[in-house]
């Protein structure tokens, strides 16, 4: 497959959308969790059962042959079947998951046991009941389908939308789910400055976190005189609890090179860097096969498509180092030096890699391009709200029911996105806070949650968007455990290059560290508030100003278990070691003993009225009881308890 | 075929200009499991640059390493859904089972515990990788019994 | 030329002077610590910051980096610069107790180590200034290595590295102190390495290792004599030939 010019692409995509009956495929979730849980191993077993011998990872996608009945006629009929592996299909809490096609159908926590039946079900034409996704009130859905799947009805998938039903490897795959139409009408029947344009026009806004709006930043890079001038993709997606960029890579890594070749045509430049995050060798693979595709296919490379535009790709790799994402570090280290920020009063369009205009862009904004070149800035801007449109892709995690990948309009709710799509807080605990905007973030409480999701808002309610990482608490978190966790990380992490964050950091972990070992003293709260003011204020990069924000929001909006770790030494939360007992309400236990049966120091006895009682002597306070106790009879309290 | 061989091998693959200093470290890293002095000299004097440069990237990034690491490298996840999920115990767990700390190489050579941010499998916290494998919904007895069993292996 | 005030003063300064340039040439004080006239810009101690309004918006910037491209008003004085500085002083502090410069700045502002956050003394405040001369002077035998609290000043491995020939413009520049060298005569000892000094038959002075002069390309057979003398004697040279022509 090679493309010479715009109508050898063009004639091939007509092809391909004149094709009638495409037949079924089988796709198998190849995410990070549902890989985890073994969806590999399914994927070869389905090859398997279809009757094909070779099984890597390579050699997925071939055609097969199976009788497929027509209903209602119930007559029989040949159709050709395939399976594959897909990037994330989102739904991680319930993997591995399986989706079929043309269908639409989810099936869930799917084991080789399945296979038979779901090759079954594909020949008779019905859904396979047993492990169909869940539909309202968590009962399998009568049809899985994704309008009848709450987690996935309410979601916008434009940039996640062909993740499910392709191969994440196949050049072909992407152009036939309508791959390459944006480079194609950039070609075309655009001029670069109208990219650029169009780009402004249609609002988009940088989605690695700072939201600053991506048609300005190429005009301006565009309009710096240079000879050379770069296109930089950030993923080094170092935000603990996100995983968007790394499900973009994996999935749909042709998106994001198609909308960097758009970008790099519009702003004249001709080499383009993906810096990929040390950590995901899956995301460099699959972008490196991506790579060496469109080489071949002559989408890369001299001469693109016949129009004299000139574009080669390199793949960058991190070297475990949380500072690198932010922009000036990322091109230090591509420059093969320490990843040390520097100073940037001159922005990077105008003086960025090796001195020259660049142009960075986190993944998920690379993989908007594509879309709004080929369905307009209107049509763009018609999705999410005023300032804020399009969509934004989300890692909702932590103790939220439905863990995984959601995409939603720019401007959803929070509550919509934890309780519509990720069915409320596991095990029904009451909701603490969310978590957004990873180490640079901060911690919204339930009195917040009506906040649409979107760059203003967050920003304005003390938190931020950050790339999309989403973290459900519940009441078993300690919010100063928490600060204290952002703090140890961004010590750990500082580059160490300006004292403010080097030192400041510092001395705002040992205050943390003595709050959260019931070593707090009077004042702490208040000299922490301080502090991080003026670490954000005097700080040199963008890691050092925000750094202070997950102390902040946490004193904010939960100030009450501050004073309470400073004064009294208490963690209501049951988090921070010796500083709680726990209890249980004689009133409210019901004697069922299962406290005691998972106690694992074997000190929960029972009493000569059929209740249960904690020996506090030999108490490891870790909080088994307490998660089993169907009555939340169980107590977290802040008095000293003698055994009688 | 050893060390220097090894090494001359990797600065063949990679073009030889600084940008790549990086990138050529990472790969020496992988093959000898840790970054001799010899080897940043050789470097060095590859690509034309100063050897405290060369010596600046390597104690900067935490991919990199100046010790011998294990063959296998265990990380634990201490990510933001990791952490509330427990990681902090699996961890304990395993610096308990290796009886090594975090970042140590066990007597052996065998195993070197790390932790690791986010391996971006948030959704199975606590997660614990070894090579390209991971294990998801870890808890300290689940695994100690895979590392007894010799997954991590 | 720009229009800009600072403290309220209105000044005109050529476009891209830094702010730090600006003050000092208008007798306005800013304390400085990493910033060294005769090296590049580094910006890293944030001792400078100085309060700017920019189109609307006030923020703190570093003084010593900040280009003047339009019309800003910057103020060095008030509650937040104060406490910018202070910040930093009192961090600098609780680490670098024993440094000259800083006892004397936090003399100067009224900081006082904090015994809580007392750190193991160093007399390092890793500003890099050393670093930078060294680089300047082409020899690049040191730098800043390892990330975050641990970030450090060290030739290559912390060994004795060929790269150094013993210049001393890292000792010079550094701010603190903490560099230090042994000289005895004919011999100087630096960044863990031994070197030979050549003393000048003329005047006697101990004038430069012998790596000095090999990175300066100055040949072997023409040593003997520093820097000052060697120009005496070709002048006196001179005079002579001329005059006998």
């Amino acid at each position: 497959m090679r493309f010479d010019t715009l109508s050898d692409l063009k004639n091939y995509k007509n092809e391909i959308s004149q094709k009638q009956d495409k037949g079924k495929e089988i796709w198998i979730c190849g995410g990070p969790g549902c890989v985890a849980n073994g969806s590999m191993a399914i994927a070869e077993e389905f090859i398997k059962a279809l009757g094909n011998k070779s099984s890597s990872d390579e050699n997925t996608s071939l055609w097969h042959s199976i009788k497929v009945l027509i209903r209602p006629e119930e007559k029989e009929t040949e159709k050709l079947i395939r399976t594959g592996i897909t990037g994330c299909m989102g739904p991680c809490e319930n993997g591995p998951v399986v989706h079929v096609e043309p269908d639409g159908l989810y099936y869930q926590k799917v084991t080789v046991d399945d296979i038979e039946g779901i090759i079954g079900s594909i020949k008779e034409n019905i859904p396979y009941k047993a492990k169909a996704m869940s539909g309202l009130d968590d009962k399998p859905a009568e049809v899985p389908s994704a309008e009848n799947i709450p987690f996935l009805a309410k979601q916008k998938k434009i940039i996640l939308g062909k993740m499910s039903t392709m191969s994440p490897l196949d050049l072909e795959d992407y152009i036939a789910h309508g791959g390459y139409s944006g480079l194609i009408r950039a070609l075309e029947s655009m001029a670069p400055e109208e990219i650029c344009n169009e780009i402004k026009a249609s609002g988009l806004r940088g989605r690695g976190g700072g939201g600053f709006p991506t048609g300005v930043k190429w005009e301006s890079c565009r309009n710096s005189a240079s000879e050379m001038r770069y296109v930089l993709v950030n993923g080094d997606e170092g935000d603990p609890g996100a995983f968007m960029d790394r499900a973009l890579m994996e999935g749909d890594p042709y998106s994001v090179i198609e909308g960097l070749t758009i970008g790099a045509y519009a702003i004249g430049s001709s080499e383009g860097i993906i810096y990929v995050r040390h950590e995901y060798p899956l995301a460099v693979k699959r972008l490196a096969n991506a790579i060496k595709n469109l080489e071949e296919a002559g989408l890369l490379g001299t001469n693109i498509l016949g129009t004299g535009f000139d574009f080669h790709v390199e793949i960058c790799e991190g070297g475990g180092s949380f500072v690198c994402g932010e922009s000036t570090a990322l091109m230090t280290s591509i420059e093969g030096k320490p990843g040390v920020p520097r100073v940037k009063y001159i922005r990077s369009t105008e003086r960025g890699l090796w001195e020259s205009p660049t142009v960075l862009n986190n993944v998920e904004t690379w993989a908007n391009v594509p879309h709004i070149i080929t369905n307009g800035s209107e049509w763009f801007r018609s999705i999410g709200t005023e300032n804020n449109s399009g969509t934004k892709v989300f890692a909702l995690v932590g103790k939220v029911k439905n863990t995984g990948l959601v995409e939603v309009p720019m401007g959803t709710t929070l509550r919509q996105i934890i309780y519509d799509i990720g069915g409320g807080v596991a095990q029904k605990r009451p909701f603490k806070a969310v978590q957004t905007g990873g180490p640079s973030g901060g911690c919204l409480p339930a009195s917040m949650l009506d906040t649409p999701v979107d760059f203003d808002s967050l920003t304005e309610a003390g938190s931020m968007m950050g790339s999309g990482g989403m973290i459900v608490m519940d009441d078993r978190t300690c919010m100063v455990d928490i600060a204290r966790y952002f703090i140890d990380f961004l010590v750990e992490e500082s580059c160490g290059k300006c004292v403010p964050c080097r030192e400041g950091l510092k001395k705002m972990q040992m205050i943390l560290h003595d709050l959260t070992n019931g070593k707090g003293r009077e004042g702490d709260t208040k000299a922490l508030e301080d502090l991080a003011e003026d670490i954000s204020d005097t700080s040199l990069c963008a890691l050092g100003q925000s750094a202070a924000n997950p102390v902040l929001s946490t004193i904010k909006y939960f100030k009450e278990e501050y004073i309470e770790h400073e004064k009294e030494h208490f963690c209501r939360s049951g988090v921070c070691q010796g500083m709680f007992r726990i209890k249980i309400d004689e009133e409210k236990c019901k004697s069922c003993g299962l406290c005691s049966k998972n106690c694992p120091a074997d000190t929960i006895e029972k009493l000569d009225s059929g209740k249960y009682c904690i020996k506090q002597e030999g108490c490891i306070r870790c909080g088994a009881c307490f998660e089993v106790c169907p009555f939340s009879s169980v107590d977290i309290v802040n008095e000293v308890i003698d055994d009688d | 075929m050893g060390e220097i061989d090894r090494i001359a091998e990797i600065l063949h693959k990679h073009r030889q200009d600084p940008r790549y200093l990086l990138a050529i470290l990472l790969d020496i890293q992988e093959s000898e499991n840790y970054i001799s002095i010899e080897a940043m000299r050789t470097v060095a004097e590859h690509l034309g640059i100063s050897e405290s440069r060369v010596f600046a990237v390597v104690t900067f990034y935490r991919a990199l390493s100046q010790k011998k690491k294990g063959r296998r490298i265990i990380r634990v996840c201490t990510g933001t859904a990791c952490h509330l999920r427990g990681s902090a115990a699996v961890l304990q767990e395993l610096e308990k089972q290796l009886a090594i700390k975090t970042g140590g190489v066990t007597e052996d050579g065998e195993y070197t515990l790390e932790t690791v941010n986010c391996v971006g499998a948030c959704a199975l916290a606590p997660v614990v990788t070894s090579g390209e494998n991971s294990f998801g919904r870890m808890g300290p007895s689940k695994a100690a019994e895979l590392l007894a069993e010799g997954a991590f292996a | 030329m720009i229009e800009i005030t600072i403290n309220d003063i209105p000044l005109k300064v050529e476009k891209g002077t830094t702010i730090l340039h600006a003050a000092q040439a208008n007798g306005i004080d800013i304390p400085t610590l990493c910033n060294h006239e005769g090296l590049t810009l580094d910006g890293n101690c944030r001792l400078c910051s100085v309060e700017i309004e920019d189109m609307g918006n006030k923020k703190i910037v570093a003084s010593c980096m900040f280009p003047i491209t339009r019309n800003i008003s910057v103020e060095t004085e008030t509650e937040r610069v104060r406490r910018a500085r202070n910040t930093v002083l009192q961090l600098l502090v609780n680490r670098n107790p024993k440094a000259p410069i800083i006892q004397q700045l936090c003399a100067k502002y009224g900081v006082d180590r904090e015994e809580r956050f007392a750190l193991e003394p160093d007399l390092c405040i890793r500003c890099g200034r050393c670093v930078r001369a060294c680089e300047a002077g082409g020899t690049k035998a040191i730098e800043l290595v390892g990330r975050g609290f641990d970030r450090h000043v060290a030739p290559p491995y912390e060994l004795e590295t060929d790269a150094c020939i013993g210049c001393l413009s890292c000792a010079t520049v550094c701010p603190t102190g903490k560099i230090t060298y042994e000289e005895t005569p004919g011999k100087r000892k630096i960044w863990y390495k031994e070197f030979d000094v050549l003393q000048c038959k003329r005047c006697g002075i101990y004038f430069a290792t012998k790596e000095m002069l090999d990175w300066a390309g100055r040949p072997e057979n023409d040593r003997d004599h520093c820097n000052h003398c060697q120009k005496y004697i070709e002048s006196v040279k001179f005079l002579t030939e001329s005059q006998k022509k």
